[in-house]
């Protein structure tokens, strides 16, 4: 079985931001079967909402690492849509175009209902990557001016079936963000974080399906095997848990488009 | 297993869990019905002793029928070891405690302090707690919290347990024996950096190489292994331990070595 984690800060609170240190985790990943990770960015080191300067200097060390570690490392791009179509569309050229990132990072800026969303949306659907939106349920947090409810991940993921999104983090969505995004199927939603709650995966595999459910761990904030653990020891099939610690994460850091060239030939 | 991971319940190291719970908890629905089930599960992981509570006794204001009613049920499941949740504040919990003690061999009682809304340092009803625990050679398994506080019921208000009491009753109660249980990892670290001897489980900390960066500020010797279950998947927790980077002697200490050494100081 193999495994693939789809949702990671290698280099978080500027820890572990040394090459060195990074092997280590890479190292460790390896010995559990992990064969490579998404890099989603230092996404919270200068706060809620960053500046130009602040998500560039995110997005160039997240380039960084890829560089290092080519074969382990995928990029996404985190942005902050407050500040305005241009600096995103220029963003994500240059992560994307320019460095062969895979996906949009969204953190907790602004709620993905809020206007700012739209040339985000737009340059997905262009460049023909994944939006990974931070999510969580607000019924507790009530951070919902900027945070992202389930609800807020599925009215984005219906206003645009043509861009594929994932919900981050199971276990802080719960239940119900489970079937907030149930009918909206260009929505996937990733394991990660929180503590390994018994019966969640088991839960979203049977509402979703078990090609809507991706494995990804959230360190360096959580323990890995912790993590992998919470999929390898759920009540559900051996190819339910091929599809969710890898398969699924191929699937959506493949583009959907074949390339130009291609498709003229 | 199959995949590339190791496979972390073929261990060799008997582990002992210390924070097992069993009953219907109405937010969560739990894989077994059984408690033949359950300690199923337990096995299958590696587990070989589990100290089980009876979770009616975290919101019923008298937990002494749940208490009762879990001796009962595991009396002939060998590897549960019934711990009874006490509250303090509750009249009459020594007599109960007498009768339990007569009736099974109960290594250590439960207190769930942000559930029954008291201090671990209001001493009119904490001193003759520490005193009892003291006379039987009982532990205290101090819960901070059953469930994440962002994620729990909405309707549910308790939030955890803040450490600095846990904290404040190690200082008052430096003899006493106790392990705080579900606690974060910066929790965890404070109870290992502010107090002498409060133990610690597994089951809440989190990081990257986790046990090893707990280590960095806790003795081994006062680290347990828990695994929440059945609110949490056994296994993982146990992978916790497992697949971690600490050496075998460290892991047979966490996993049980340290539950082993408190059973066999008993009075």
């Amino acid at each position: 079985m193999r495994v693939f984690d789809i949702h990671t800060h290698p280099t978080f609170e500027a820890k572990r931001t040394e090459r060195h240190e990074l092997e280590e985790v890479i190292g460790y990943a390896r010995s559990l079967g992990v064969e490579g990770m998404v890099v989603l960015g230092d996404v919270l080191l200068y706060g809620r909402t960053p500046t130009v300067d602040e998500v560039r200097m995110i997005n160039d060390k997240t380039i960084e690492l890829v560089e290092w570690f080519p074969d382990y490392f995928t990029g996404f791009c985190f942005l902050n849509p407050l500040l305005g179509r241009s600096f995103v569309e220029d963003e994500t050229e240059r992560c994307v175009t320019e460095h062969g990132f895979r996906g949009i990072k969204l953190e907790i800026c602004n709620n993905a209902r809020d206007a700012v969303m739209e040339p985000v949306m737009d340059q997905a659907r262009k460049l023909d990557v994944v939006v990974l939106q931070h999510t969580a349920d607000q019924t507790i947090i009530q951070q919902r001016e900027y945070h992202t409810d389930p609800a807020d991940t599925a009215w984005l993921g219906r206003h645009n079936p043509d861009v594929r999104i994932i919900m981050a983090h199971l276990t802080s969505c719960g239940m119900r963000g489970v079937m907030e995004i149930a009918d909206v199927p260009n929505i996937t939603v990733d394991t990660s974080a929180f503590q390994p709650v018994a019966g969640l995966v088991e839960y979203a595999v049977e509402a979703l399906g078990s090609d809507r459910v991706a494995y990804g761990s959230d360190l360096l904030i959580r323990d890995l095997p912790t993590q992998i653990g919470r999929v390898l020891r759920a009540d559900i099939s051996e190819a339910d848990k091929q599809r969710i610690l890898f398969d699924n994460a191929a699937a959506l850091l493949k583009p959907t488009r074949q390339p130009k060239a291609e498709v003229e030939a | 297993m199959s995949n590339g991971m190791p496979d972390a319940s073929d261990t060799a190291t008997p582990l002992i869990d210390v924070n097992v719970s069993w009953g219907a908890w109405p937010f969560q629905r739990f894989a077994d019905d059984t408690l033949e089930g359950l300690a199923y599960r337990l096995t299958s992981a590696g587990i070989v002793q589990a100290w089980i509570s009876h979770v009616g006794g975290i919101l019923h204001a008298d937990p002494r029928s749940f208490n009762l009613d879990l001796i009962e049920d595991v009396r002939n499941i060998e590897m549960l070891r019934p711990v009874p949740v006490i509250n303090p504040v509750f009249p009459g919990w020594a007599n109960h405690l007498n009768q339990l003690r007569g009736e099974s061999d109960v290594p250590a009682v439960k207190l769930y302090p942000a559930h029954h809304n008291y201090s671990l340092v209001d001493r009119e009803f904490v001193d003759p707690l520490v005193d009892y625990l003291g006379a039987y050679g009982l532990k205290a398994l101090i819960c901070l919290r059953v469930e994440d506080e962002r994620t729990r019921y909405h309707g549910l208000r308790v939030v955890g347990h803040p450490v600095d009491d846990v904290i404040a009753f190690g200082k008052t109660y430096p003899l006493a024996s106790a392990i705080c249980l579900n606690a974060y990892l910066p929790e965890a670290r404070r109870i290992g950096q502010e107090t002498d001897s409060i133990g610690v489980d597994i089951s809440f900390t989190d990081w990257m190489f986790v046990l090893e960066e707990l280590l960095t500020s806790i003795d081994i010797g006062r680290v347990y292994f828990g695994s929440h279950s059945p609110f949490l998947y056994t296994g993982a927790i146990v992978d916790k331990l497992m697949l971690s980077r600490l050496t075998d002697e460290q892991k047979a200490r966490i996993g049980g070595g340290n539950a082993q050494d408190l059973l066999a100081a008993r009075v």
